[in-house]
């Protein structure tokens, strides 16, 4: 072997190793955004799953786990290239890779029912429930990206912008009536309650404004020491929301702290108050149950090896959690202690909110569902039966 | 795999974070001097390593001559060699194989601390070892109108932010300079430029215009520490610095004999120009 040839050779070794080292530094940080956004709608009288997550959006049969055929004005199935049916499926790429991560907006006129879905990459994008055709698609720009669920009410539509800032826009023309302006993104759902509109942002701040005209009910805004990330539970007298301080508190509606509890790791869940608990998650894997009153300690249960970021499911008499070990946890509602578990296939953290399904003998729901959605797309959905945790059906793209 | 460094170090930056008044900016540039600072004596013991195998690569080439048809004769005659000039095999490319990790773990420390989406934020929740780091997060993500979690491309940023890849490339480029000619070979025998010395002067071209381009695809913030990395690279071989250095991180670095017998010289304290 010549000289030229041992340092071409040697050259590319290093650039190998160099380039190699670079992607290593990628290898362990995770690319994209966030996770799986589940609602339920009905569409011509029939209970219907809606999953959006980052490029696609999909209308599930709840019965079947799979996405609803199609069908023309006669109700018959359309079919592709292949003669095979066509799903109700949206692909993004096809919007100028316009990414999903939240509930649609549900319109219907004249019998005909539209769903509107605010994109990540600033855009409305509005479809027909049962033919899945665009009615635009170019869509309507927004200000900027949502990552969180838009809230309906008072004649208004609340948008969370994902850089920051909460909006009230003209349900019809989508023009901005008025903005609260916060520092740093709104990655939850504002919370509607009174006409007050409750709003928590992840510059760590609680804010509350008049819903008609944005103007702050509050002195200040609430300083809650950590970022917030999750939507408040708003009671008739009450605040309840958790940051990623560790603490859960709970304010009063004019805007003070009245009890604060002290956690473990980061909240990220919204707390569930049922009979007369109040019931939340955090990232080190633990479950509480407090007093509502004094948030005083009822009992904390660590069932899982690694966070839980979602909010708790309470039924009469369990509390269902979900974890990013890819388990799903049923307690007691009374100690905490783990009845059973299941492990989702492909054990697949699991970020998103949980979903129940009512039964709807028609839509062929039989029995109540429970819909866990990971972050692994080949196992996207996962139902079981609510109270039993028996495994219904398994959606992946 | 490389949590046991890496979480230190995102631990590390945000601490700093905090120190500096929640400048992102100053705290990605301390960091990254501080690590090179302390990876210094490894870089040194490098260099010089490098620099005696260039000294005895004459030699190397007569053994290599002598016993091109013996190899297990070359091997035995080489270490002997090594032994005598006092050079170990492994003393280039170990220091460069421990330094590797720590470097990769700033680099990602950089990605995880300026966590930005929801996905990025639920990872760092893991990894900060001190309590009460997480009312700093989000990080400040600003600087100078730049979004310090894009790339520094339009539309994600300003188009002037584009002169941060253009500097990724300068001081690259200068750092290879400089680093060339602190370790300028010896011509061999026969008048062929030294194999060593080929291989420096292409790559200097080359990955200067590498470390552009990738610089432009990751963000604004990991460009931030490539520019400061380079500049301490430069430093690291300014004699003046050097001395300095090696008085405060290789104090206790052998002193060698003088070959022709005179007092001893002090191998840590000489230029390795």
């Amino acid at each position: 072997m010549n000289n030229r040839t041992r340092i071409t050779r040697l050259q590319l070794g290093v650039l190998l190793i160099v380039f190699a080292a670079l992607l290593a530094g990628c290898g362990d940080v995770r690319h994209g955004v966030g996770w799986p956004s589940m609602s339920t709608l009905r569409i011509d009288d029939t209970l219907r799953l809606v999953v959006a997550h980052d490029l696609q959006i999909e209308v599930i049969d709840p019965a079947l786990g799979r996405p609803v055929a199609l069908v023309d004005e006669n109700g018959a199935t359309l079919l592709d290239d292949r003669g095979e049916a066509r799903r109700w499926v949206v692909n993004g790429s096809n919007f100028e890779n316009a990414t999903f991560f939240t509930a649609p907006i549900s319109k219907t006129e004249d019998g005909n029912t539209e769903l509107s879905f605010l994109s990540y990459t600033s855009r409305i994008l509005t479809f027909d429930s049962v033919s899945a055709q665009p009615a635009d698609p170019a869509g309507i720009t927004l200000a900027d990206g949502v990552i969180a669920n838009v809230v309906e009410g008072d004649g208004l539509l609340y948008v969370p912008y994902r850089s920051g800032d909460v909006v009230a826009l003209d349900p019809v023309t989508y023009e901005e009536v008025w903005r609260l302006d916060t520092r740093e993104g709104v990655w939850s759902s504002p919370v509607l309650s009174n006409g007050v509109l409750y709003v928590a942002s992840i510059d760590h701040l609680l804010y509350a404004v008049d819903a008609a005209t944005g103007e702050s009910i509050w002195a200040n805004p609430v300083d809650l020491e950590g970022a917030i990330a999750a939507s408040p539970l708003v009671t008739e007298d009450a605040v309840y929301v958790g940051s990623w301080s560790h603490n859960l508190y709970k304010v009063s509606l004019d805007g003070e702290i009245q009890a604060t509890y002290v956690g473990r790791n980061w909240i990220w869940s919204t707390p569930v108050l049922q009979d007369g608990t109040l019931y939340y998650t955090d990232l080190s894997g633990s479950v509480y149950a407090l007093d509502p009153e004094t948030l005083t300690e009822i009992w904390v249960q660590t069932p899982a090896t690694r966070g839980i970021r979602a909010t708790p499911v309470v039924t009469d008499t369990h509390v269902i959690v979900a974890s990013r070990n890819g388990r799903v946890y049923w307690l007691s509602r009374d100690t905490g202690s783990t009845l059973f578990e299941r492990e989702l296939p492909g054990t697949h953290e699991v970020l998103s909110d949980m979903l129940v399904i009512p039964a709807d003998e028609a839509s062929g729901v039989t029995a109540p569902l429970l819909v866990v959605a990971s972050v692994n797309l080949q196992n996207l959905l996962t139902a079981y039966t609510l109270d039993t945790g028996e495994q219904k059906w398994v959606y992946g793209r | 795999m490389w949590d046991f460094i890496l979480n230190p170090m995102v631990t590390l930056l945000t601490l700093m974070y905090s120190f500096f008044g929640n400048n992102v900016i100053l705290s990605i540039v301390v960091l990254t001097v501080v690590i090179r600072l302390i990876m210094y004596p490894m870089m040194a013991q490098q260099q010089e390593s490098a620099k005696k195998m260039q000294e005895v690569q004459p030699r190397l080439k007569k053994l290599q001559e002598k016993y091109k048809d013996d190899r297990e004769k070359l091997s035995q005659a080489q270490m002997e060699l090594y032994k005598e000039a006092g050079i170990n095999p492994f003393g280039g490319c170990l220091p460069l194989l421990l330094q590797f990790p720590i470097f990769i773990a700033l680099y990602q420390s950089i990605f995880f601390a300026l966590a930005s989406t929801p996905f990025q934020l639920v990872d760092l929740s893991e990894r900060l070892l001190i309590p009460g780091l997480q009312g700093l997060i989000p990080l400040q993500n600003t600087w100078l109108g730049m979004r310090l979690t894009e790339a520094p491309q339009p539309p994600l940023n300003p188009p002037y932010a584009l002169v941060l890849p253009l500097l990724v490339m300068v001081t690259t480029w200068i750092q290879f300079k400089v680093s060339q000619s602190a370790t300028s070979a010896m011509q061999s025998g026969d008048g062929q430029p030294n194999q060593a010395q080929a291989m420096t002067q292409s790559m200097g071209t080359v990955m200067p215009i590498m470390f552009g381009f990738i610089s432009l695809s990751l963000s604004v913030g990991l460009s931030i520490y490539f520019i400061t990395s380079n500049l301490v690279g430069v430093l690291q071989y300014i004699p003046a610095f050097q001395r300095v250095a090696d008085r405060v991180f290789r104090p206790f670095s052998r002193k060698k004999k003088d070959p022709q017998g005179s007092e001893p010289a002090d191998t840590g304290k000489q230029s390795r120009k």
